[in-house]
Protein backbone atom coordinates (compact mmCIF):
# COMPACT_ATOMS: atom_id res chain seq x y z
CA UNK A 1 0.00 0.00 0.00
CA UNK A 2 1.35 3.54 -0.34
CA UNK A 3 0.85 5.45 2.58
CA UNK A 4 1.24 9.30 2.84
CA UNK A 5 1.88 10.76 6.03
CA UNK A 6 1.71 14.63 6.74
CA UNK A 7 3.82 15.35 10.09
CA UNK A 8 6.99 14.00 10.60
CA UNK A 9 6.92 14.24 14.70
CA UNK A 10 7.99 11.64 17.07
CA UNK A 11 4.39 10.02 15.84
CA UNK A 12 4.49 10.46 12.06
CA UNK A 13 8.24 8.67 12.45
CA UNK A 14 7.38 6.29 14.32
CA UNK A 15 4.39 5.40 11.92
CA UNK A 16 6.51 5.67 9.00
CA UNK A 17 9.17 2.95 10.58
CA UNK A 18 6.38 0.41 11.23
CA UNK A 19 4.63 0.78 8.12
CA UNK A 20 7.91 0.65 5.97
CA UNK A 21 9.00 -2.40 8.37
CA UNK A 22 5.45 -4.02 6.81
CA UNK A 23 6.31 -3.51 3.06
CA UNK A 24 4.33 -0.30 2.47
CA UNK A 25 5.45 2.36 0.37
CA UNK A 26 5.33 5.34 3.06
CA UNK A 27 6.27 9.09 2.00
CA UNK A 28 6.65 11.69 4.86
CA UNK A 29 5.69 15.44 4.20
CA UNK A 30 7.16 17.94 6.64
CA UNK A 31 7.42 21.61 6.65
CA UNK A 32 10.85 21.33 8.90
CA UNK A 33 13.96 20.17 6.77
CA UNK A 34 15.20 19.27 10.43
CA UNK A 35 13.28 16.27 11.51
CA UNK A 36 14.01 14.65 8.61
CA UNK A 37 17.27 14.33 10.02
CA UNK A 38 16.10 12.07 13.65
CA UNK A 39 14.52 9.44 11.07
CA UNK A 40 17.04 5.97 12.06
CA UNK A 41 19.46 5.59 9.36
CA UNK A 42 17.90 2.24 8.96
CA UNK A 43 14.91 4.11 7.59
CA UNK A 44 16.54 5.85 4.63
CA UNK A 45 15.00 4.50 1.93
CA UNK A 46 11.60 6.20 3.26
CA UNK A 47 10.37 8.85 1.10
CA UNK A 48 10.43 12.48 2.51
CA UNK A 49 9.01 15.86 1.13
CA UNK A 50 9.65 19.36 2.76
CA UNK A 51 6.22 21.30 2.14
CA UNK A 52 3.32 21.83 3.71
CA UNK A 53 0.67 19.29 3.35
CA UNK A 54 -2.10 21.98 3.91
CA UNK A 55 -1.69 22.96 0.11
CA UNK A 56 -2.99 20.89 -2.69
CA UNK A 57 0.24 20.99 -5.07
CA UNK A 58 2.11 19.50 -2.20
CA UNK A 59 0.20 16.52 -1.74
CA UNK A 60 -0.63 16.56 -5.58
CA UNK A 61 3.55 16.06 -5.71
CA UNK A 62 3.45 13.73 -2.90
CA UNK A 63 1.27 11.45 -4.90
CA UNK A 64 -2.07 11.57 -3.06
CA UNK A 65 -3.72 10.75 -6.24
CA UNK A 66 -2.84 7.34 -5.94
CA UNK A 67 -2.33 6.14 -2.60
CA UNK A 68 -4.19 4.23 -0.46
CA UNK A 69 -3.74 5.62 2.92
CA UNK A 70 -3.07 9.63 4.04
CA UNK A 71 -2.74 9.49 7.90
CA UNK A 72 -2.31 13.52 8.92
CA UNK A 73 -1.00 13.17 12.04
CA UNK A 74 1.05 16.87 12.53
CA UNK A 75 0.69 18.29 16.49
CA UNK A 76 -2.07 21.24 15.05
CA UNK A 77 -5.17 19.99 14.81
CA UNK A 78 -6.34 22.29 12.44
CA UNK A 79 -3.89 21.11 10.02
CA UNK A 80 -5.04 17.77 10.37
CA UNK A 81 -8.51 18.59 9.50
CA UNK A 82 -7.47 20.79 6.13
CA UNK A 83 -4.59 17.93 4.84
CA UNK A 84 -7.78 15.24 5.41
CA UNK A 85 -10.35 17.60 3.85
CA UNK A 86 -7.96 17.89 0.95
CA UNK A 87 -7.00 14.29 0.80
CA UNK A 88 -10.86 13.47 0.19
CA UNK A 89 -11.85 16.01 -1.79
CA UNK A 90 -9.17 16.51 -4.20
CA UNK A 91 -7.61 13.16 -4.12
CA UNK A 92 -10.92 10.85 -2.93
CA UNK A 93 -7.94 9.17 -0.98
CA UNK A 94 -9.52 5.81 0.22
CA UNK A 95 -8.67 6.49 3.87
CA UNK A 96 -8.60 9.06 5.41
CA UNK A 97 -6.73 8.67 9.21
CA UNK A 98 -6.07 11.53 11.76
CA UNK A 99 -4.82 12.24 14.68
CA UNK A 100 -6.69 14.38 17.27
CA UNK A 101 -4.38 16.18 19.68
CA UNK A 102 -7.02 18.09 21.99
CA UNK A 103 -9.96 15.74 22.57
CA UNK A 104 -12.62 19.39 22.40
CA UNK A 105 -11.60 19.23 18.75
CA UNK A 106 -13.20 15.11 18.30
CA UNK A 107 -16.07 16.11 16.92
CA UNK A 108 -15.37 18.01 14.02
CA UNK A 109 -12.81 14.86 12.95
CA UNK A 110 -15.78 13.13 10.73
CA UNK A 111 -16.48 12.88 7.55
CA UNK A 112 -17.50 16.50 6.99
CA UNK A 113 -13.92 16.89 7.18
CA UNK A 114 -13.12 14.00 5.31
CA UNK A 115 -11.71 12.23 8.12
CA UNK A 116 -12.65 8.70 7.50
CA UNK A 117 -11.16 7.53 11.05
CA UNK A 118 -9.49 9.48 14.08
CA UNK A 119 -7.79 8.72 16.94
CA UNK A 120 -7.48 10.71 20.04
CA UNK A 121 -4.57 9.94 21.94
CA UNK A 122 -5.59 11.61 25.39
CA UNK A 123 -9.22 10.17 25.06
CA UNK A 124 -7.78 6.65 24.32
CA UNK A 125 -5.22 7.05 27.28
CA UNK A 126 -8.47 8.12 29.56
CA UNK A 127 -10.59 5.04 28.32
CA UNK A 128 -7.76 3.01 29.17
CA UNK A 129 -7.22 4.36 32.69
CA UNK A 130 -10.79 4.08 33.02
CA UNK A 131 -10.85 0.51 31.90
CA UNK A 132 -8.30 -0.08 34.64
CA UNK A 133 -9.85 0.99 37.51
CA UNK A 134 -13.46 0.04 36.74
CA UNK A 135 -15.48 -2.77 37.40
CA UNK A 136 -19.40 -2.80 36.35
CA UNK A 137 -19.29 -0.55 34.21
CA UNK A 138 -19.45 0.36 29.91
CA UNK A 139 -16.46 1.95 29.10
CA UNK A 140 -15.96 3.06 24.88
CA UNK A 141 -12.73 2.25 24.08
CA UNK A 142 -12.72 3.28 20.31
CA UNK A 143 -15.67 4.62 17.91
CA UNK A 144 -16.21 2.62 14.58
CA UNK A 145 -17.70 4.16 11.54
CA UNK A 146 -17.87 7.49 13.15
CA UNK A 147 -19.41 6.77 15.94
CA UNK A 148 -22.19 4.66 14.78
CA UNK A 149 -20.63 1.51 16.48
CA UNK A 150 -18.17 1.38 19.39
CA UNK A 151 -15.60 -0.99 21.11
CA UNK A 152 -16.94 -1.33 24.95
CA UNK A 153 -15.48 -2.73 27.46
CA UNK A 154 -17.58 -4.43 30.47
CA UNK A 155 -15.42 -6.04 33.64
CA UNK A 156 -17.99 -8.35 35.29
CA UNK A 157 -18.66 -7.12 38.74
CA UNK A 158 -20.18 -9.36 41.51
CA UNK A 159 -23.67 -7.90 40.90
CA UNK A 160 -23.74 -8.33 37.07
CA UNK A 161 -26.60 -10.24 35.42
CA UNK A 162 -24.23 -12.01 32.76
CA UNK A 163 -22.70 -14.03 35.64
CA UNK A 164 -22.69 -17.53 34.95
CA UNK A 165 -24.72 -17.12 31.82
CA UNK A 166 -23.09 -18.73 28.64
CA UNK A 167 -23.45 -16.09 25.99
CA UNK A 168 -26.00 -17.33 24.10
CA UNK A 169 -28.46 -16.86 27.64
CA UNK A 170 -27.78 -13.38 28.11
CA UNK A 171 -30.16 -12.31 25.14
CA UNK A 172 -28.02 -8.97 23.77
CA UNK A 173 -29.90 -7.54 21.18
CA UNK A 174 -28.83 -8.28 17.38
CA UNK A 175 -26.75 -4.98 17.01
CA UNK A 176 -24.47 -6.38 19.65
CA UNK A 177 -21.73 -9.07 19.45
CA UNK A 178 -19.22 -9.83 22.04
CA UNK A 179 -15.62 -10.38 20.48
CA UNK A 180 -13.77 -11.45 23.03
CA UNK A 181 -13.79 -12.15 26.70
CA UNK A 182 -10.01 -11.71 28.72
CA UNK A 183 -10.39 -14.19 31.77
CA UNK A 184 -7.41 -14.05 34.35
CA UNK A 185 -4.69 -12.84 31.11
CA UNK A 186 -5.85 -15.08 28.79
CA UNK A 187 -8.18 -14.25 26.17
CA UNK A 188 -11.29 -15.99 25.49
CA UNK A 189 -12.72 -16.81 22.13
CA UNK A 190 -16.86 -16.43 22.83
CA UNK A 191 -18.74 -19.21 21.92
CA UNK A 192 -22.05 -19.16 22.29
CA UNK A 193 -21.76 -21.91 25.45
CA UNK A 194 -19.00 -19.95 26.45
CA UNK A 195 -20.21 -19.45 30.46
CA UNK A 196 -19.10 -15.51 31.72
CA UNK A 197 -17.58 -15.32 35.37
CA UNK A 198 -16.83 -12.50 37.63
CA UNK A 199 -14.14 -10.65 36.97
CA UNK A 200 -14.17 -11.30 33.43
CA UNK A 201 -13.60 -8.33 31.05
CA UNK A 202 -15.95 -8.82 28.27
CA UNK A 203 -15.09 -6.83 24.69
CA UNK A 204 -18.43 -6.10 22.98
CA UNK A 205 -18.62 -4.08 19.82
CA UNK A 206 -21.52 -2.29 19.58
CA UNK A 207 -23.72 0.24 17.57
CA UNK A 208 -25.82 2.83 19.43
CA UNK A 209 -28.99 2.19 19.62
CA UNK A 210 -28.11 -0.91 21.41
CA UNK A 211 -25.98 0.23 24.12
CA UNK A 212 -28.53 0.32 26.58
CA UNK A 213 -29.07 -2.75 26.04
CA UNK A 214 -26.21 -4.43 26.16
CA UNK A 215 -25.35 -2.21 29.40
CA UNK A 216 -28.58 -3.52 31.03
CA UNK A 217 -27.52 -7.40 30.34
CA UNK A 218 -24.10 -7.10 31.16
CA UNK A 219 -23.73 -3.86 34.00
CA UNK A 220 -27.19 -4.54 35.58
CA UNK B 1 -3.34 27.39 5.02
CA UNK B 2 -6.68 27.45 3.36
CA UNK B 3 -9.23 25.11 2.32
CA UNK B 4 -9.95 27.82 0.01
CA UNK B 5 -9.39 26.50 -3.65
CA UNK B 6 -6.49 27.99 -5.35
CA UNK B 7 -7.81 27.95 -8.62
CA UNK B 8 -7.66 30.52 -11.58
CA UNK B 9 -10.51 33.17 -12.14
CA UNK B 10 -13.92 30.72 -13.05
CA UNK B 11 -14.07 30.33 -16.99
CA UNK B 12 -16.32 32.00 -18.69
CA UNK B 13 -19.97 30.38 -18.84
CA UNK B 14 -18.80 26.71 -19.59
CA UNK B 15 -18.41 25.07 -22.80
CA UNK B 16 -20.05 21.95 -22.08
CA UNK B 17 -17.89 20.24 -24.46
CA UNK B 18 -14.97 19.75 -22.16
CA UNK B 19 -17.17 17.78 -19.85
CA UNK B 20 -16.86 14.06 -19.04
CA UNK B 21 -20.71 11.70 -19.68
CA UNK B 22 -21.61 11.17 -15.98
CA UNK B 23 -21.96 7.24 -17.26
CA UNK B 24 -18.18 7.64 -17.59
CA UNK B 25 -17.31 8.50 -14.19
CA UNK B 26 -13.87 7.08 -12.83
CA UNK B 27 -12.92 6.89 -9.01
CA UNK B 28 -10.35 9.20 -8.55
CA UNK B 29 -10.26 10.58 -11.78
CA UNK B 30 -10.56 14.68 -12.08
CA UNK B 31 -13.50 15.36 -14.25
CA UNK B 32 -15.79 18.37 -15.41
CA UNK B 33 -19.63 17.39 -15.76
CA UNK B 34 -22.77 19.52 -16.93
CA UNK B 35 -26.16 18.14 -16.09
CA UNK B 36 -29.53 19.30 -14.20
CA UNK B 37 -30.08 18.54 -10.84
CA UNK B 38 -32.77 16.38 -10.82
CA UNK B 39 -33.23 15.82 -7.18
CA UNK B 40 -32.28 17.39 -3.23
CA UNK B 41 -32.07 16.66 0.02
CA UNK B 42 -30.57 18.22 3.32
CA UNK B 43 -29.11 16.05 5.37
CA UNK B 44 -29.79 15.73 8.47
CA UNK B 45 -31.93 17.62 9.85
CA UNK B 46 -29.74 17.82 13.23
CA UNK B 47 -26.44 17.26 13.29
CA UNK B 48 -23.82 17.67 11.03
CA UNK B 49 -25.24 19.20 7.75
CA UNK B 50 -24.82 18.17 4.25
CA UNK B 51 -26.06 19.22 1.01
CA UNK B 52 -26.97 16.09 -1.60
CA UNK B 53 -27.92 16.74 -4.93
CA UNK B 54 -28.41 14.10 -7.92
CA UNK B 55 -27.22 15.88 -11.20
CA UNK B 56 -28.21 14.24 -14.21
CA UNK B 57 -26.47 14.36 -17.82
CA UNK B 58 -28.47 12.22 -20.23
CA UNK B 59 -25.93 9.58 -19.42
CA UNK B 60 -26.11 8.54 -16.25
CA UNK B 61 -26.95 10.15 -12.16
CA UNK B 62 -23.62 11.12 -10.05
CA UNK B 63 -24.55 12.39 -6.18
CA UNK B 64 -22.72 15.92 -5.14
CA UNK B 65 -21.95 16.34 -1.62
CA UNK B 66 -21.77 19.55 -0.27
CA UNK B 67 -20.76 19.34 3.66
CA UNK B 68 -21.38 21.54 6.05
CA UNK B 69 -24.44 23.59 4.58
CA UNK B 70 -28.15 22.95 3.78
CA UNK B 71 -28.49 25.23 0.74
CA UNK B 72 -26.86 26.71 -1.64
CA UNK B 73 -27.78 30.16 -3.25
CA UNK B 74 -29.14 28.96 -7.06
CA UNK B 75 -29.22 25.38 -6.89
CA UNK B 76 -32.22 24.28 -6.92
CA UNK B 77 -34.61 21.49 -8.65
CA UNK B 78 -34.21 21.95 -12.26
CA UNK B 79 -30.77 24.13 -12.50
CA UNK B 80 -27.86 22.92 -15.20
CA UNK B 81 -24.94 23.09 -13.25
CA UNK B 82 -21.27 23.01 -14.45
CA UNK B 83 -19.19 21.01 -11.74
CA UNK B 84 -15.32 20.29 -11.18
CA UNK B 85 -14.00 17.49 -8.60
CA UNK B 86 -12.72 14.24 -8.08
CA UNK B 87 -15.28 11.33 -7.65
CA UNK B 88 -14.94 9.29 -4.46
CA UNK B 89 -16.40 6.06 -4.05
CA UNK B 90 -19.14 6.77 -0.75
CA UNK B 91 -20.89 3.53 0.49
CA UNK B 92 -20.24 1.94 -3.32
CA UNK B 93 -21.55 5.05 -5.14
CA UNK B 94 -19.30 7.43 -6.75
CA UNK B 95 -19.99 10.75 -5.59
CA UNK B 96 -18.45 14.40 -5.81
CA UNK B 97 -17.48 15.70 -2.82
CA UNK B 98 -17.48 20.02 -2.41
CA UNK B 99 -16.78 20.32 -6.10
CA UNK B 100 -16.28 23.81 -7.80
CA UNK B 101 -19.24 24.70 -9.13
CA UNK B 102 -20.92 27.59 -11.80
CA UNK B 103 -24.60 28.14 -12.22
CA UNK B 104 -25.55 27.76 -16.03
CA UNK B 105 -28.38 29.14 -17.54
Amino acid sequence: MKVVIAGAGSVGRYMAGQLHASGHEVVLVDTIASVFDRLAPSLGSIGRHLGDACETATLAAVGAGDADVVAAVTGDDEDNLVISLLAKQEFAVPRVVARVNNPNNEWMFNEMWGVDMSVSTPHLLTALVEEAVTEGELIRLMALEHGKAQLAEVTLAAASPGIGKEIAQLGLPRESTVVAVLRDGHVVVPRPDTVLQRGDEVIVLVTGDAEAEVRHQLVG
Amino acid sequence: MSVLRRRPAPAPAAAPDDATAIAELRDRHPVVVVGQVVHMRALPSSGLPSLLVSVNDGTGTVTVRWTGRRAIGGVGLGRRLRLEGVPVVSSGRLELINPVYTLLP
